[in-house]
């Protein structure tokens, strides 16, 4: 099949060998195909010789030499992708100053923030630092107690119903 | 020791600003990992109404603007004081005063969140309270104890760091 086409584009460019040529033809006829493809084909390819040729170049070796400068340009990073010897760390401190300096300051920025930011620290917001009552009761007759929240997160525990202590009595 | 000069000649003298830079900061979030224990800590404080009002203890100062609103006195002397670490071994006693005196039951204080407490409140052998709270540092629980004299008894439990 190949021979075939093969054959076919020389027998339109009229290189044929002369010896192939009838064994082509009836070839050419049993897959139904007609002299005149071949033909048509003639001038065709005449004027695309005449006129598409390729233009020659007055300084091939500048030409290639700069397309070989561009190839190698695009080649280097990608062998420097965190290849270098000393890994990731020898690469970041590697990047560009400016690069280098914004991350640094992106990181002293975060650092900074965590401290100064208590919810950050707990992950919470404020309201979860305050103290909470969560069940008081009293243990005496005749006493009772309420809880409640104060401000600043402290609570109060109120205890109603103590006795009164003369001003005398000791408690230190 | 020599050896050891020699090498910081070669290695950490070579250090670039960016790299200081970056242990900077790993050290401040390490250092901001660790906690130091805390403590729990019992204040008996007398609240009177006085004509020319005294300042208040050092350590009741950022309290007094809640003292002073949830109470209504003007005046808050500390009459005694007692500390123990958090979490206890068991139970720990608070005695600021031989009249009112605390039990503190205590856990550890898990990510940060507060220490869970059982606090019992005494006056002399007689329990008149039991209550469980949830302490953060620097957050107090404020108790209503008895009137004493023309004033009142009050005790500040808080967490300190």
């Amino acid at each position: 099949m190949k021979d075939f086409e093969t054959q076919y584009v020389r027998w339109q460019d009229g290189l044929l060998d002369p010896a192939l040529e009838p064994e082509f033809l009836r070839e050419l006829k049993r897959r139904g195909m007609s002299e005149a493809d071949g033909a048509s084909w003639g001038p065709i390819s005449g004027m695309l010789a005449e006129h598409a040729a390729a233009c020659p170049l007055e300084n091939a070796d500048f030409f290639s030499h700069s397309v070989m400068e561009k190839v190698v340009a695009l080649a280097e990073p990608d062998k420097g992708g965190g290849t270098h010897e000393g890994g990731w760390f020898a690469t970041f401190l590697g990047m560009p100053g400016r690069l280098a300096w914004a991350g640094g300051l992106m990181v002293a920025l975060v650092a900074a923030l965590y401290f100064a930011i208590p919810e950050v620290r707990t992950g919470g917001p404020r309201d979860d630092l305050a103290t909470r009552i969560l069940s008081a009761q009293a243990d005496e007759p005749g006493l009772s107690v309420a809880a409640f929240e104060a401000n600043d997160g402290a609570a109060v525990v109120w205890i109603e119903g103590l006795d009164y202590l003369p001003a005398d009595h000791v408690v230190r | 020791m020599r050896a050891f000069g020699k090498v910081g000649r070669g290695g950490v003298g070579s250090v670039t600003p960016g790299a200081g830079l970056l242990a900077l900061c790993c050290l401040l979030i390490f250092c901001g990992s660790l906690r130091a224990e805390d403590s729990i800590s019992a204040y008996l404080l007398v609240a009177t109404n006085d004509s020319e009002p005294q300042p208040v203890p050092a350590k009741m100062r950022p309290y007094e603007k809640n003292l002073r609103e949830v109470f209504g006195y003007n005046r808050f002397d500390q009459v005694g004081a007692g500390k123990a670490d958090v979490p206890g071994k068991s139970e720990a006693w608070l005695v600021p005063s031989s009249e009112l005196f605390l039990k503190a039951d205590t856990q550890r204080n898990e990510n940060g969140r507060g220490v869970p407490a059982q606090l019992e409140l005494w006056q002399r052998e007689k329990r008149i309270l039991n209550t469980r709270a949830l302490l953060r540092p620097g957050a107090p629980v404020l108790i209503r104890g008895p009137q004493w004299g023309n004033g009142l008894l009050i005790l500040v439990v808080v967490l300190e760091p």
